[in-house]
């Protein structure tokens, strides 16, 4: 059996965890500082991918990223890059679509921070960027890491837009859910089913360390 | 020497806050909601006030006509919250520690040696502010202040929330630091018996805006007296500054 899927889907969900983790706190932290009207476009727009069908961030995907495209044309033209049909094209789908669930539940952690603690540490000195990494992170810490879990979880399991921006090429761009699909629909269903067990393993591995993250949390 | 002349705002009223606090401990009087907690944010930079000047001895730390807002990080104040505001996630020896940004690297520990011993915390050092009590979480926050050597004290509601045994414990305790600390204070107060013994004048906000400065023992003769006829509430302190001050008369 070849593992390579396995690899591959781990390596993804990975690289957009990082992304979706840096992305993701950046925005809800900043959004909480814009004006009521630009707040609320905004939030719309960040959670719209969590409602869309992956299909649709795919499709709205290719119309930026495709070689025709603009940012698809403009790397094709001047590095000589394609951004589709790579493993590491799944990386961009993967992110805007698991981008949401890290925004929210950083947003919800950070609505939780008591803001005296940022005043004191302004009034002591303490610069901003240690105040954000050494007091306000630290705070929020486990609403944090559940976020970036569930984030990796979803990552793993992403689909349809990966499927349309890195199609499904053995050894290539082959995903454990890209695999499956093409599995069942060759008629190779014993290997299918393989797939199908480790996924459900690691999802259930996955949430599992949410829930005792989240009982952690309680606790304190 | 501080300086204050601001106004700001708020949704109900617009607060008018004007005085000058020259070394002397100097209370901001007042009901909730006055804006007293206001004032003392907009000193330190933490919210901003609608026009005005603020300056603290020679540096001006807002003035709305010169365009100047100094980021709470320049202005050197030592802000006391009313929940202290401790760095949950550091042990009282980081949390002091934290506040040394205009210490030199190589002088940081041993002032936090000093400070741990000078406010009694040495056995604490390695605690979490969770796990401390109330005189004890105090003691960190104001050790923590010292750490970062203001040049004004401002101190929001210090006794609000504490049950009467450790408010004494706390005016002893500060009355004990304000003798060595060589800068102004401010502290805000719904209730003059707690600043009695601490302050030496007291500014009145009332309705949005603030009266003149007055001495304290003047304001306590005669406002409070013509005002509060009646109803003395008993507490040791008070009583034996009363007995003190009639006395003398």
């Amino acid at each position: 059996m070849d593992l390579y899927p396995l690899f591959n889907s781990l390596r993804i969900a990975a690289i957009s965890s990082v992304f979706v983790f840096l992305l993701g706190i950046a925005a809800a932290y900043y959004i909480a500082k814009l004006p009521r009207i630009i707040k609320g476009v905004l939030d719309v727009i960040f959670t719209l991918p969590l409602v869309l069908p992956p299909t649709v961030v795919g499709y709205l995907l290719i119309l930026l990223l495709g070689p025709k495209r603009p940012l698809g044309s403009f790397f094709y033209e001047h590095f000589d890059i394609r951004l589709t049909m790579h493993w590491w094209s799944a990386i961009f789908a993967v992110t805007v679509v698991v981008f949401p669930l890290m925004y929210r539940t950083a947003r919800g952690a950070f609505e939780s921070f008591d803001h005296n603690l940022e005043d004191a540490g302004r009034t002591l000195g303490l610069s901003n960027t240690y105040i954000f990494w050494r007091i306000r992170i630290p705070y929020c810490k486990q609403g944090i890491i559940a976020g970036v879990v569930l984030s990796f979880a979803r990552a793993l399991g992403e689909y349809g837009a990966t499927s349309m921006i890195a199609g499904y090429t053995p050894g290539k761009t082959a995903t454990v859910s890209t695999a499956v699909y093409q599995l069942w629909r060759t008629g190779n269903d014993a290997l299918a089913v393989k797939w199908v067990l480790i996924n459900i393993a690691i999802s259930a591995v996955v949430l599992l360390a949410v829930n005792l993250l989240e009982k952690k949390e309680r606790r304190a | 020497m501080l300086y204050v002349d601001i106004e700001k705002k708020l949704s109900c009223f617009t607060l008018k806050v004007r005085f000058e606090c020259d070394k002397l401990p100097l209370s901001l009087l007042g009901p909730s909601g006055a804006g007293k907690s206001v004032t003392l944010r907009c000193i330190a930079g933490i919210e901003r006030p609608d026009k005005g000047r603020i300056v603290l001895d020679d540096t001006v730390l807002f003035d709305s006509e010169k365009r100047i807002n100094l980021p709470p990080q320049k202005r050197r104040v030592g802000y006391l919250f009313q929940d202290y505001a401790l760095f949950p996630n550091m042990t009282v020896w980081e949390n002091i520690k934290a506040g040394m940004k205009n210490t030199p690297r190589n002088e940081r520990e041993k002032k936090a040696e000093d400070l741990l011993r000078k406010f009694r915390l040495s056995h604490l050092r390695s605690a979490r502010p969770a796990t401390l009590s109330g005189g004890e979480k105090q003691r960190t926050a104001l050790a923590r202040i010292f750490a970062s050597e203001p040049k004004v004290l401002l101190l929001d509601e210090p006794f609000s929330s504490l049950d009467t045994d450790l408010k004494w414990e706390l005016e002893d305790e500060l009355k004990l630091r304000f003798k060595d600390f060589d800068g102004d204070i401010v502290i805000v107060s719904h209730y003059i018996d707690e600043v009695l013994e601490l302050c030496d004048h007291v500014v009145r906000i009332r309705d949005g805006a603030s009266d003149d400065p007055v001495n304290v023992r003047d304001y306590y003769q005669t406002v409070l007296r013509s005002e509060r006829m009646g109803r003395v509430t008993v507490s040791k302190k008070r009583i034996e500054w009363l007995d003190y001050d009639e006395r003398s008369l």
